[in-house]
């Protein structure tokens, strides 16, 4: 009977390691109950332990997020006012140093050991989880789809034109972020601008995979790159697929019969990636306060092009503004944003009409 | 053997990383700040004397009586296995920061090879109780000054002119070597072998 020794041997030392572990796991991991205190107005009671962002979620709060929870995206940003403890070095490279001034958090680094204080905005907590059909998925040009998608539960959608949702991609934990390029009108649907990007997780996987009639789930609406002031006139500048909140804010100005004048500079690499330019030209003929003055970066030899050309805060810097007083909304990839804002802030434009999102 | 030999040589003349090899994985990540150089030192250390703390009467007690030392191994991975979670739960619970910078590497203590490379020594060495924790204190604080060592030496490269194609790992191995070259120095002054 020579067999049962090693097995009695090893019976013995994992009932021995397995009383260690259950003792850690009562007195070091169990934080017990902790309450999240929500912008001083309510309590949501939770069980410590766990990151802040899965237990929002647990509770219906969606915040923005795309790397599923690795702490890489930073767009989870909460504010702490008390009990997440010090901010953690994983933080840090996501955070400037005012929001650190201000107690931004990363919500998925951050961990709920005690009664937590935070706020968040209003739109985070409005933002709910949708589950939707692909109504139709449309070629825009060979690296560019538009997608519908018709809600199923909840059937409706409340949505301020700019504003984004998280696409979940099937058979992962990670969302992408996409701005709603449909108008906030039409509640029952929303379309999307979904571009190709070499090896992306949710882009190939829409340009690949899915078909017409394929459920998929996404939160939202998140974001504030918002139209709050009709007052004044404006000016957008799209650069890539920044183009997308920009069509959505853009054409629900127009159809609300917006009386200012608007200004569109639109930043594309070759004629082959002008989206919608045929449409944009034919509006600004028929309006007199709609002008569209698009540029190509990377032109090819034989292109008959004939517009500007260079890059889009180069055609800027050319151009000359009547007064400073536009409200400048700029949506692109972060070098183009932080050029276009240099070039208005040296025209004399000020910094709190400038606003930006990235992509 | 006596022993303030055993812990100076398993700190100076056997230092585990730089006479042996082991544990040269967290030695390379984990050394780009002197603080995470010394949190991650302490964990180590700390896992390794709880190690042999545990691991000594096990094998003398039970695994000895039994002829069963061939389950060394499987035993010694579990106990380190085991160990690893319970400083994990500490660190996470106590100090979040040091958990935070980390990261993976905490758990991957586990796979450390320097702590089995330490238990196994201590057995084959037939080292006693006394002898062990002493033995393995000292690897792991011999662990944790060649981390620090390198540690400062790599936040002064930060600001030195470092050609091109050494830029990263490689510098980062010409100085492991060094350092294990300083260690030679001690050499002939005392030994565990």
């Amino acid at each position: 009977m020579d067999f049962i020794t090693p097995v009695l041997i090893m019976v013995c030392v994992s009932a021995l390691l397995g009383v260690v572990l259950i003792l850690a796991e009562k007195y070091l991991a169990d934080y017990g109950r902790c309450d999240i205190h929500i912008n001083d107005d309510f309590v949501i009671p939770v069980e410590g332990g766990k990151k802040l962002n899965t237990l929002l979620a647990d509770n219906k709060i969606y915040l923005p997020s795309s790397c599923a929870g690795k702490g890489t995206c930073g767009h989870c940003r909460v504010i702490v006012k008390n009990g997440g403890g010090d901010i953690l070095p994983t933080e840090k490279d996501l955070l400037t140093r005012q929001d650190i001034r201000n107690n931004v958090r990363i919500a998925c680094q951050v961990k709920v050991k005690t009664d937590i204080y935070i706020s968040l905005p209003e739109e985070s907590l409005r933002a709910k989880i949708f589950e939707a059909e692909t109504a139709y998925i449309k070629d825009i040009s060979p690296d560019l789809k538009e997608v519908g998608f018709r809600l199923i539960e909840p059937p409706e959608i409340d949505f301020t034109a700019g504003q984004y949702i998280q696409l979940k991609i099937p058979q992962t934990d990670e969302q992408r972020a996409y701005s709603i390029i449909s108008l906030p009108d039409a509640k029952n649907r929303i379309s999307l601008l979904i571009k190709l990007v070499e090896g992306g997780l949710c882009s190939t996987y829409i340009h690949d995979k899915l078909r017409a009639g394929d459920k998929i789930w996404f939160t939202g609406p998140h974001g504030s790159f918002c139209i709050n002031d009709l007052s004044r006139d404006i000016i957008f500048v799209a650069g890539g697929c920044g183009i997308a909140p920009i069509r959505s804010i853009m054409l629900n100005l127009i159809g609300k019969k917006f009386s200012g004048e608007i200004k569109y500079f639109f930043g594309a690499r070759t004629s082959e990636n002008l989206y919608f330019y045929d449409e944009y030209m034919d509006l600004a003929r028929k309006m007199k306060n709609f002008e569209f003055i698009p540029a190509l970066s990377h032109q090819e030899k034989d292109d008959s092009w004939a517009g500007e050309t260079g890059f889009i805060h180069e055609t800027i810097e050319k151009y000359e503004f009547r007064t400073t007083d536009y409200l400048v909304y700029v949506c692109g990839p972060q070098a183009m944003i932080d050029l276009v804002t240099k070039v208005f802030r040296a025209k004399g434009f000020f910094a709190g009409d400038i606003f930006t999102d990235n992509i | 053997m006596k022993l303030w030999i055993i812990f100076f040589a398993s700190i100076l003349t056997n230092n585990i990383v730089l006479t042996y090899f082991l544990g040269i994985c967290p030695f390379l990540a984990m050394t780009a700040q002197i603080s995470t150089a010394a949190g991650m030192g302490f964990a180590v250390t700390f896992v390794m004397t709880m190690t042999c703390a545990i691991i000594w009467p096990i094998n003398h007690f039970l695994l000895a009586p039994f002829n069963a030392q061939y389950l060394q191994l499987i035993v010694y991975i579990l106990v380190i296995a085991v160990l690893v979670q319970v400083v994990e739960l500490v660190i996470d619970r106590y100090y979040p920061i040091l958990y935070a910078r980390m990261g993976v590497f905490l758990s991957l203590i586990t796979v450390n090879c320097a702590i089995l490379g330490v238990a196994l020594f201590m057995t084959l060495r037939n080292y006693g109780y006394i002898e062990s924790i002493v033995f393995s204190t000292g690897s792991g604080i011999g662990w944790m000054i060649a981390a620090i060592a390198m540690a400062g030496a790599r936040a002064k490269l930060r600001f030195s002119n470092i050609p091109e194609p050494l830029k990263g790992m490689g510098i980062s191995l010409v100085i492991a070597a060094i350092l294990s070259m300083g260690f030679m120095g001690f050499a002939g002054w005392i030994n565990l072998r």
